[in-house]
Parts: structure tokens; sequence; C-alpha cells
């Protein structure tokens, strides 16, 4: 019989950041799972984005063409699917991820909105020390 | 091969831009796979989509666009200018 247990990725900083920055595994085409890219989070971003470089090197087929809006202007970007994974095994399935210029930042992923709001995100900033985690509700055989 | 470049996708996303409202009044929230200007098929997800069309239709030959009546079924919002410069690559 399923049952429903709650994951949590927990990431603790040894000092207080203004960044939140982890490193993620993705799966692209439901194929392979690729190791630690660089993922910022980002509460103001509606979307997850994906650098040209992730794109390219994961052989991500796009699904469809969708429009970034900015302060700084828009811009039309290949969308792709993918599955994102934290430690832990806490796993984000079939994410949009739209195809950005955020690798010249050496940001391999933003994540969004879409992915947050699948889960429970806390950030702490106690004792000099930011923490952050994000749990999420799988299914287990 | 079935053939479909990113001017091809770009040409569908201007197309399903354009007609829009009219397609929201005719299927409602929906999930709609076009190609060159045509609706293959309206599906109540996109896994549906992608899993009815894969015999005919490989992912990456055409573009399936999410409609739910508003800008945000093809709009990704970016808030911090920050992010907005990094993402556009300014």
């Amino acid at each position: 019989m399923s049952k429903i247990v709650t994951k949590t990725f927990t990431k603790e900083y040894s000092e207080v950041v203004n960044k939140l920055i982890t490193h993620v595994d993705i799966i692209g085409n439901k194929i392979k799972v690729f190791h630690a890219y660089s993922a910022l989070w980002d509460t103001g971003a509606t979307v997850t984005c994906i650098s040209k470089n992730v794109a390219t090197s994961l052989h991500l087929v796009p699904i469809t063409e969708k429009e970034a809006t900015t302060p700084l202007g828009s811009k039309n970007c290949k969308v792709y699917i993918i599955d994102i994974i934290l430690d832990n095994d806490v796993r984000i399935d079939d994410v949009y991820a739209y195809e950005t210029e955020i690798g010249n930042e050496n940001i391999d992923i933003l994540v969004g909105m879409d992915v947050i709001q699948r889960g429970e995100f806390v950030i702490s900033n106690i004792e000099g020390k930011t923490k952050f985690s994000f749990s999420m509700p799988a299914i287990i055989d | 091969m079935i053939r479909y470049t990113d001017k091809d996708r770009h040409n569908d996303f201007d197309w399903f831009v354009k007609h829009y409202d009219e397609l929201y009044k005719q299927y409602g929230v929906s999930h709609i796979a076009i190609r060159h200007q045509e609706i293959l098929g309206v599906f109540d997800t996109d896994t549906e989509g992608i899993d009815s069309l894969a015999e005919m239709y490989p992912l990456g030959t055409y573009s399936l666009q999410y409609c739910n009546g508003d800008e945000s079924g093809y709009t990704g919002y970016i808030y911090s200018p920050e992010i907005a410069r990094m993402v556009l690559g300014l």
C-alpha cells in the first residue's frame, strides 16, 4: 500500500546570504540524471529558467515558445520540460523551463515560483547563518 | 523525419497569441497543440497532449501552448531588475 511522506531538502550557509544558490540535478527528456547544476532560487520569478548551455548539453527538445516579461524588456524563449532533483530525493517533475541568458552569470537554473509553490519553502537567518529548506510530499510504495 | 524549425515554432507562437481570445472562447482552459498554424489537438493536460501525439508527432515537432484566458498562459514574469538583466543577457 502506498503512503505519502514529506521529503525535505535543507541548505545551511556559513553566513547570512542575499542569494539562495544550491546545487540540483536535472533530468532532461525523462532519461538521464545530470549532476550539480548551480540553481538560484527566486520568489520574484513566476517561471523557471535554464541557461542555453544546459539546454544544449542535455539535448533538450523544445516543447513550445513563450514570452519572458521583465522590467527591462521582453524576450521570446524556447521552453523545455525538465525534472529537478534536490538532495534527499526531493523531486519536482514536469517543470517548464525557459531558455535564457542566465548562463552568462554562471547560473544554470533559476528556480521560480512555479516550483516553489509546489512545496513548503522556509528561510531563517539565525546566529549569523542563513538556512533554507524546501519540503514536498512524495508517494512511497 | 518531421521537420519543425525554431522559425516554425515562433510563427506558431505568434499565431497562438493573435488568436488567443477566440481559442479561449472556443476551447476554454486547455492545452493546444499547434503546427504550422493548424491545431493538431486540444487537451486537458500537457501530458495527455504529448502522449496522444507521440506516435505521429514526436516532441519538438509542434508547439504545445497553454490557454487560460489571460496572458499568463503564455508569459513568464521576472520582477527583479537584477534577474531581468541576467535573463535578457544585458
